[in-house]
């Protein structure tokens, strides 16, 4: 680093700690200058003199080390040497000379992975709508992390664009690359979830330290509470999410199931001597998709085997999502005669295998079932469309998107009668079964396809639904946020 | 697929023979079943389930006709089996659903017993490793106290962690007689192992004293659900997910598996009432997946000396000396110990620190370099590791004052060990530090703000009417010993679960 960047750092902390003070003096004069605010300073800034110092958000060992190190030795002496070798001196500063820049009384909202992925799946999902609907009537900064996830730096307008509408999804980070953003006296949200161990200890150390208020939506807890359900990894990371999620102020869920398991681990922060965020639970609307007439036929054609009623099974092939129970549940009815189609639409996924296996086995037999994993918007809606009925028999999900999907454009559904699931179906339209019960869900789809009383009846609840919209969704998430106590 | 019934061996037979009595609704049925052979007794058996749709009677068979405990998936596809099989071929489909079962176990060739209606306790760990801090403390101390008490079959697991088995003498003596067994030479020769002989808890109630092996994390969360047997367990702590940042991802990884089971267990004793909490908190958060509350009791560690040790005399007038006992890693917190101190001294106090304990050498090798640089400035400060208890017990009796400022435990039994060695106490105010507190003698601290430490420590250097107060607090607590605990744990853990109360 050099001198001129220990200058324009210290600069940079000065007129963020006194705005408006005179940074045009020599270095030494600086330093002593911004000494004054250091005499056993409180911890936002101890944060905020490492950020900008080390041009990077620290961790909270790194904050606690350099607050003992105020009380031990003289102000300016610490500052002096944590200028010009950083924190611990066995690991200097990095040689870069960049810059940050201090942000201050603005709405942060950390999308880095929405920025740059390909996927659309559930949470993309929601925090592409969420904050499309907040760039409308709010001002928000989006931004992501730099390539070490050492730093917040702002998106680029290609980033930005395909945070919002998923539209680019190989921009680069051409614009702003080099750049540090240090909140300050901010709001800093996290719409979606982060597992990555360096980015969620700087997330945390911020929340601890910084004196920006954190805010977070909360999807689920999976993978604490059904790892058994998940690919191995996901556990450890999404426990150092929820060590930063500790030091937030607010957490909107997306139903009050996820509230439920958020709300569990809260009450396990006692025995840290934490007390944790306030929890809510925003519920989540649901798209109803158009299609065209022939869009239509397509997915008829494509998901459907011949005039049979079909039942569409929307999701990946998780353990989680029950498949395996679907599989079952219709080659009961099969057995008993019954008529009909089955299809399943969604990716391939870990723990497959037995899924893969069964499915090979009824397709021998000519059972009359298929599987789409490339999935089209006019494949999905047009299949939530022509289907009888719709079966969503997961084991345990924040929000049963499907579900929500299906009624929405009036299609019956067969799902567990618990949790985010049942929750979604109290308005009407669902059947509600126990999804580890073949049998239970065997009989519940039977209803649904072949009971031609039950199927208008739920027609009739799920057309009856009220409406709720994105805009509803982002509205509320932004008050409980800004507005409630 | 290429099994048949025919195939199956005389000791599958002798098997299923043991497992028929607790699957016929008609046990008098038997001896006319045994007499027509294995396919005869096997069609019996699957009409049975077939018509019962028992869950526990699916597991059960699953281990009569392959020896090995099933896992969640295989107690599902053998149910599956039996829902969509076709009359007499019902046997064909539930021999192919339970056929990967078969290939999984070391051997097809083993015996069975069947513990019904028993207590069945897994000491894994503590029978089969020589180990012995925090979990294997408590697991010795407490079976050495029911063994032979209590009609209890305290077991381990396979070689490939597939069924339980009985322990052998040795692992029974590393169990229940710690400290007076004797470990054999390694050279010795083994037991010889005979045919295997496995374990298998029905309508028992099995009890996890141990946070199992990762390895039986599956098979025992199948053993939880499906296989009607109550399960029973010890509640450590949930440090691995609330502060998951001080341990190693693997370690999270290990406990949130470990929660498979957790969740379909029956009851849990946690070690206090703040790990009382972790349990009930993740149980709570269980209603989202449609599953019952896991009911959670607390039964608290006792206050109670290392075995053999007597109450510490108070050490005469050299330098006061202030002991830190345990682990050292970030979450115990001694950087903050090192912190106050060296503050305290740049005041002019006069004491000399110890920390005693063992570490991994990510952290050890920069607290050593921190130690060092302190030495080098003339301060007074030192680290044992790998002592004897002797050498713990008379840094105890020398101590003026303990300090142990974790950032979370599931007990804390440095704090408890202290105040059984009648030595004061600084420690955390929250969680189970300050509960242990609460019978006196101890100074509670904010571990995350070290200045209330520096203050704590500060005061009991040259405060001595308060360390006599805090001597007295402590010599006037109600005594709670490992009898106690274990008796307890018996009442609020066992008991509940339908083991009989009397001694």
């Amino acid at each position: 680093m050099s001198k001129q960047t220990k200058r324009q750092r210290l600069a940079i902390l000065l007129e963020t700690l006194e705005p408006g003070a005179n940074v045009d003096v020599p270095t030494a004069q600086l330093v002593a200058m911004v000494g004054k605010y250091l005499a056993n300073p409180a911890d936002d800034v101890v944060w905020l003199t490492l950020a900008v110092l080390g041009a990077e958000l620290p961790v909270r060992d790194d904050v606690v080390a350099l607050r003992r190190r105020f009380w031990l030795e003289a102000p300016v002496a610490v500052l002096d040497a944590v200028a010009s070798a950083g924190i611990r001196s066995s690991i200097p500063l990095r040689a870069s000379n960049r810059v940050s820049r201090v942000v201050s009384d603005t709405v942060v909202v950390d999308v880095h992975h929405t920025a740059r992925t390909g996927l659309a799946t559930g949470i993309q999902r929601v925090v592409r709508k969420t904050i499309a609907e907040w760039t409308k009537s709010h001002e928000i900064l989006l931004v992501g992390w730099n390539s070490s996830l050492t730093s917040l730096r702002e998106l680029s307008a290609k980033e930005a664009e395909n945070a919002l509408y998923g539209t680019a999804p190989h921009a680069g980070s051409d614009a702003v690359a080099d750049e540090i953003l240090i909140p300050w006296k901010c709001d800093y949200i996290l719409p979606e979830l982060a597992v990555e161990d360096s980015r969620t200890s700087r997330i945390a150390a911020m929340a601890e330290f910084s004196g920006n208020r954190s805010m977070l939506i909360g999807f689920d807890c999976v993978p604490l509470t059904s790892a058994e359900t998940i690919g191995a990894g996901m556990g450890a990371g999404f426990a150092r999410n929820l060590v930063a999620a500790a030091h937030f102020s607010k957490i909107a869920t997306i139903s009050e199931a996820a509230a439920s398991e958020y709300s569990g681990w809260r009450m396990m922060l006692g025995s840290a001597g934490l007390t944790g965020p306030q929890i809510k639970s925003v519920f989540l609307p649901s798209d109803a998709g158009s299609v065209t007439d022939a869009q239509l036929a397509a997915a008829r054609k494509t998901l459907a085997t011949g005039d049979l009623p079909l039942v569409l099974c929307v999701g990946s092939h998780e353990p989680r999502k029950n498949h395996l129970a679907v599989l079952t549940a219709a080659e009961v009815l099969w057995k008993q005669g019954r008529q009909f189609s089955l299809a399943f639409v969604g990716g391939n996924a870990w723990g497959a295998e037995e899924f893969q296996h069964r499915l090979a086995v009824l397709e021998e037999e000519g059972r009359p079932v298929k599987t789409v994993h490339a999935i089209t918007d006019a494949l999905l809606w047009g299949g939530y469309r022509v289907a009888r009925c719709t079966v969503f028999p997961s084991i345990n999900e924040g929000f049963g998107l499907p579900v929500a999907e299906s009624l929405a454009v009036g299609t019956p559904v067969v799902t567990s009668g618990y949790g985010s699931m049942a929750e979604i179906a109290v308005q009407g339209g669902g059947i509600l079964v126990d999804p580890r019960d073949d049998e239970a869900l065997a009989s519940g789809m039977a209803s649904a396809l072949f009971d031609d009383d039950v199927n208008a009846r739920l027609r009739r609840e799920a057309a009856g639904r009220s409406v709720r919209t994105w805009s509803d969704y982002a509205d509320d998430v932004w008050d409980y946020f800004f507005t409630e106590a | 697929m290429s099994l048949t019934v025919e195939e199956l061996s005389e000791s599958a037979f002798a098997r299923l023979v043991a497992v028929a009595p607790h699957i016929l609704g008609d046990p008098a049925r038997l001896p006319d079943l045994e007499a027509r052979g294995s396919g005869a007794l096997l069609s019996a058996l699957i009409e049975e389930i077939r018509h019962s749709r028992r869950n526990d009677q699916v597991w059960l068979l699953s281990v009569g006709l392959t020896g090995s405990f099933p896992l969640p998936d295989q107690v599902r596809s053998a149910r599956r089996a039996l829902l969509l099989a076709d009359g007499d071929l019902a046997f064909i489909d539930f021999l192919e659903a339970t056929f990967g079962l078969a290939t999984g176990t070391e051997s097809l060739d083993v015996t069975l017993e069947v513990v019904h209606r028993g207590v069945v306790i897994d000491v894994d760990f503590c029978a089969t490793h020589l180990a012995h801090t925090g979990i294997q403390r408590v697991v010795r101390q407490t079976m050495s106290r029911w063994h032979g008490q209590r009609d209890i079959t305290l077991v381990g697991w396979s070689p490939h962690g597939r069924s339980m088995r009985r322990l052998n003498a040795l692992e029974t003596s590393r169990v229940t007689e710690w400290n007076t067994y004797t470990e054999p030479d390694a050279h010795e020769p083994r037991e010889e192992p005979g045919r295997a002989h496995i374990v298998v808890p029905f309508e028992s109630t099995v009890v996890l004293p141990e946070v199992p092996q990762p390895n039986l994390c599956n098979v025992l969360a199948s053993l939880a659900e499906f296989s009607g047997n109550k399960v029973g367990l010890i509640g450590y702590d949930a440090i691995p997910v609330v502060s998951a940042e001080t341990v190693p991802p693997a370690e999270t990884e290990r406990f949130v598996n470990y929660l498979s089971i957790v969740k379909h267990s029956h009851l849990v004793a946690g070690i206090s009432a703040a790990a009382t909490d972790d349990f009930l908190g993740f149980s709570h958060a269980l209603r989202a997946q449609g599953l019952p509350a896991v009911p959670a009791v607390e039964v608290s560690l006792p206050i109670a000396l290392p075995d053999s040790a007597r109450e510490a005399e108070s050490a005469g007038a050299s330098t006061p000396l202030i002991l830190c006992v345990g682990s050292q890693e970030p979450r115990k917190n001694q950087d903050a110990v090192l912190f106050a101190s060296e503050l305290l001294w740049r005041e002019g106090l006069d004491f000399r620190v110890r920390f005693i304990g063992g570490g991994s050498p990510w952290f050890t090798q920069g607290f050593d370099q921190r130690i060092k640089a302190l030495t080098k400035k003339g301060y007074d400060v030192e680290v044992w590791r790998g002592v004897r208890d002797e050498a713990l017990l008379a840094s105890y009796a020398e101590a003026r004052f303990s300090i142990f400022p974790s950032l979370h435990e599931g007990y804390g039994l440095p704090v408890a060990e202290s105040l059984a060695m009648g030595v004061p106490v600084v420690t955390s105010g929250y969680g189970s530090t300050a509960e242990i507190a609460v019978g006196g003698g101890c100074v509670l601290i904010d571990p995350r703000d070290e200045m209330t430490i520096v203050d704590a420590m500060r005061s009991l250097l040259v405060d001595s009417v308060r360390i006599d107060q805090l001597r007295s607090e402590i010599a006037a607590r109600p005594s709670r010993s490992w009898d106690d605990y274990a008796d307890e744990l018996w009442d609020g853990l066992v008991v509940p679960l339908g083991a009989p109360a009397n001694v």
